[in-house]
């Protein structure tokens, strides 16, 4: 089932890389113009090792005791089989990951694929965002009420450190919308509590933290890693991807040598990550009318986001903001300030030898598999394909239809309602969390209006054409 | 679901809930004690050899009848009574009551017996009485294998019963206390003035109370009939009310009643009282060990009724040993009878004094503390009605436990009431 979606905590730890962090040194914060990102060569890595490593090794190093974890939660059967899981990792879900601290005490703890798996058609798919999460919970209640499962001595110290950890970024960590993915600012607020030096933690900020403010981000798929030059949306992520990644460690990773040590190891996930492919559309598809729309995308879309097939060619462009027309608050706040979380990053083991270059701009995202990763545009705002090719039809005020809703095949989405009023309508929190309300900052669901110029007929075919890559 | 909130619905009810009894069962005998790291009914129950099995265990769904479900359940093996309230006398003196009943069932009730009394059980009961001033501050603990004209607690109509205590259903639908201790006699009428809050509806909606489906939830069923107004008569023999420091002594717990002191002047005296009190009910398998906390955590508990006919139920999770972030949250039912959820972030709830320490035990317990829920405008101050209670005799873990009085504002008004707080986790050689 789609919304059965894991802890709230295991997503809260791995959403982490998605970081707004930005600049390229104190003196010398680089940033970028739009147009073409260049390439950088990566490190090589064994994406089979990588595989083994992402699903069984711990990026996060806390947790909570297995022992309280069991009794706490029932210890759930894992709902998805996922290949090569080993020891105590093949009888947990896919989304927490079992390892033993140098305490000697076993722990629990979130691994990567809470945000970036997500189950399609009953099968866990690696690599695809995961939207209907709901982080609207609060974690402070949640980790300090776990405590109460915890027994011995050295069973509570472990647990005291991660609860301390996630209370001290709860805020950042806390959405009210479920979908919405909270990872910049609690990226930035994970920053603000370790010295970029030795990486060493401290409960209280070492400077100021980020605004409260939300600004959702859609989960990306993982399996354009491989084209893109650039991570993150507004394509700062420059240089060695592998960096970026490890802040999803930031947490709990309280050295350099630490940080070292991890990223040693994940070279080889993001070489793994690099042969992920998007997963086919499983319905049925009208070669002709596709055909038309191939057509379309040659003299509408291409440019920006490529050609795929025999001769496929992604050209990895950033889009000026003014003229992509999405909401900018994302792209702003990281280049105009984002300027103390640029000064860490590059004084830190993740900056070294980076280049993170915010920028007024989007990223055009390679579209193999964009059949599966509604909702739309860089905060998701626009449920379907078919009203991001059409902004009249885009949804003020919207929500998933149910917490497990059906693909529709003729807009290709999730089924959503479209709702006449916003959070205001409902009374309970409950039901307030589903509404994605498009007139709030950072949530708007205008721009990119390159559909507007199509007829019907012509973005019909156009979303056949989409179905096939 | 996700597994998180599953978890939740797993351990928040269990606390909640049980907090809805907790320093109940510390009520024991003091023949049991002293019995280091607390004392639970799981625990007494097994000392009396019985056989669990065969109980009723607790599902969800519970369709609640009332005033069927005032009355016994032998159905289930453990069942508790437990009333608190406080009432004024026509000088203005203020008294605190409480009075507890618990049935252990020793075997499940057999088909082929018949009974409308839940025999073959033991009731243990404990009656405390505070006066404000602290003066005669009484407080009693009992046993008694279930049997007719000893004790008691009959399926229908309720009448639950040790020795001269009793808590009976009234001609009118409310309720009738008896408690007499030596000089003491006390005798109430009590009126329900709100519906029972199930708990139904205090799992509905998201947060505090999570949803406790699928076998996960507490081991027991309750209610909370939120609201009784009381009106009745306290009998003080003479002399009852001569001796200072009564309270002093109870709370030492050494002592399985605390006596008067001796007579210094003859008569006897009638007082009329009115006042508030709430009745708080639970049945099903005795969960162990987690009144006062459970791992790494303590529970505050506040039972609160403000005389704008709100009242509040508010749970306060902190680490035994300090640090990290207390978790409040608040249950208040609102004057319209219906129930709505204050979580962590929507509660203040922090103790305003460094606090007050227990001579007995050098413990220090933060008597006095700050209430704010901002969605209700509503500011509180909640201070102990005297600081040395005999509420607060307990066995194993020390814990304070007594009745307190309120003051404060809601928007422009001002509000004032009355409750029961109960504190665990400030033994001495924790932190608060």
């Amino acid at each position: 089932m789609r919304t059965d979606h894991r802890l709230t905590i295991v997503a809260v730890l791995t959403m982490l890389v998605l970081s707004g962090c930005d600049g390229n040194g104190p003196a010398e914060a680089t940033k970028a113009e739009p147009g073409v990102i260049p390439a950088t060569a990566q490190r090589p890595g064994d994406p089979a090792a990588g595989y083994h490593a992402l699903i069984n090794r711990a990026v996060v190093t806390c947790g909570l005791p297995y022992r309280a974890y069991a009794a706490s939660t029932g210890n759930p059967a894992p709902e998805f089989d996922l290949p090569g899981r080993v020891g105590r990792n093949a009888d947990l879900p896919y989304a927490v990951t079992a390892f033993t601290a140098d305490s000697g005490v076993e722990l629990v703890t979130s691994n990567c694929l809470g945000c970036h798996a997500a189950p399609l058609n009953g099968e866990l798919v690696i690599g695809l965002g995961n939207e209907f999460l709901d982080l609207t919970g609060d974690p402070v209640m949640a980790v300090e009420a776990a405590g109460a499962f915890v027994e011995s001595d050295a069973e509570a110290v472990e647990w005291q450190r991660w609860a301390d950890r996630i209370s001290a970024v709860a805020p950042w960590a806390m959405t009210d919308t479920v979908g919405a993915n909270p990872a910049v600012a609690l990226t930035a607020a994970l920053m603000a509590h370790r010295d970029p030096k030795t990486l060493a933690w401290s409960d209280e900020p070492l400077m100021e933290p980020p605004p409260v403010d939300m600004m959702p981000v859609s989960v990306p798929p993982w399996w354009n890693v491989g084209k893109k030059h650039a991570m993150f949306y507004n394509g700062e992520g420059r240089g060695d991807h592998v960096r970026y990644m490890i802040l999803a460690s930031t947490t709990c990773t309280d050295s350099v040598a630490e940080a070292r040590e991890i990223d040693a190891w994940f070279k080889d996930v993001r070489a793994y990550l690099a042969t992920l492919r998007a997963p086919a559309y499983p319905y049925p598809i009208d070669p002709k009318l596709a055909a038309t729309g191939a057509e379309l995308f040659k003299s509408e879309c291409k440019k920006c986001h490529g050609s795929y097939g025999d001769n496929a060619r992604y050209p990895n462009k950033l889009v000026a903001l003014d003229k992509v027309g999405t909401d900018p608050v994302l792209a702003e706040k990281s280049y105009y300030d984002g300027e103390r979380f640029v000064r860490w990053f590059n004084a830190s083991f993740y900056g070294d030898g980076q280049s993170s270059q915010p920028a007024l701009g989007y990223v055009a995202p390679p579209l193999d598999g964009v059949w599966a990763t509604a909702p739309y545009l860089h905060n998701g705002s626009v449920p379907t394909l078919a009203a991001l090719l059409n902004t009249e039809s885009r949804p003020r005020h919207w929500r998933f239809d149910g917490d497990d809703p059906a693909y529709n095949q003729t807009e290709l989405g999730w089924t959503y309602l479209r709702l006449s009023q916003g959070r205001e309508q409902f009374a309970s929190l409950d039901e307030q969390k589903w509404v994605y309300d498009t007139t709030r900052p950072g949530f708007d669901n205008q721009g990119h209006d390159f559909g507007d110029v199509l007829s019907d007929d012509e973005r019909g075919a156009l979303l056949e054409y989409l179905k096939t890559l | 679901m996700t597994r998180w909130r599953r978890f939740l619905g797993r351990l928040i009810p269990m606390f909640l809930l049980a907090a809805l009894v907790a320093g109940t069962w510390r009520f024991w005998p003091d023949e049991a004690a002293p019995i280091a790291g607390g004392i639970d009914p799981a625990v007494f129950a097994a000392t009396l050899e019985t056989n669990a099995e065969g109980f009723a265990r607790v599902s969800p769904g519970w369709d609640f009848v009332f005033p069927r479900d005032q009355g016994a359940h032998p159905d289930y093996r453990t069942e508790v009574w437990d009333l608190s309230g406080q009432v004024v006398d026509a000088d203005g003196l203020r008294y605190g009551l409480r009075l507890t009943f618990i049935r252990i069932g020793l075997a499940p009730p057999t088909k082929t017996r018949v009974s409308m009394l839940a025999a073959n059980a033991v009731m243990l009961a404990r009656f405390a009485f505070a006066p404000e001033d602290g003066v005669g501050a009484k407080i009693s603990q009992r046993a008694s294998r279930a049997a007719v004209g000893l004790a008691g607690a009959d399926v229908a109509p309720l009448r639950v019963w040790l020795e001269d205590w009793s808590l009976e259903q009234g001609a009118d639908g409310g309720l009738l206390l008896r408690a007499g201790l030596d000089e003491l006699q006390l005798t109430l009428a009590l009126t329900p003035r709100k519906d029972a809050v199930t708990e139904a509806e205090t799992q509905s909606g998201s947060g505090l109370f999570a949803s406790a489906t699928g076998g996960e939830g507490p081991s027991f069923h309750f209610f909370l009939q939120p609201r009784l107004s009381a009106t009745g008569t306290l009998r003080l023999g003479s002399g009852l009310r001569s001796s200072i420091g009564g309270a002093a002594e109870t709370s030492r717990g050494t002592a399985n009643e605390i006596a008067a002191e001796p007579l210094d002047r003859p008569g006897v005296e009638l007082r009329d009282v009115i006042g508030s009190a709430w009745l708080e009910r639970a049945w099903g398998a005795v969960p162990s060990n987690f009144a006062g906390g459970r791992g790494q955590l303590a529970l505050n508990r506040f039972t609160l009724q403000l005389d704008d006919n709100t009242e509040l139920v508010c749970v306060h999770l902190r680490r035994k040993t300090g640090g990290g972030t207390p978790v409040p949250n608040c249950l208040a039912i609102l004057d319209d009878g219906s129930s709505r959820q204050f979580q962590r972030r929507q509660v203040r709830l922090e103790p305003v004094e460094s606090g007050w320490t227990r001579a007995a035990d050098g413990s220090l317990y933060p008597l006095s503390w700050r209430l704010a829920l901002p969605d209700l405008g509503l500011e509180l101050k909640v201070q102990p009605l005297l600081a040395e209670q005999p509420m607060s005799v307990g066995f194993g873990e020390p814990s304070w436990s007594g009745a307190v009085t309120l003051s404060g504002r809601r928007g422009d008004d001002v509000v004032v009431g009355s409750g029961r707080m109960d504190l665990n986790g400030y033994a001495a050689e924790t932190e608060l």
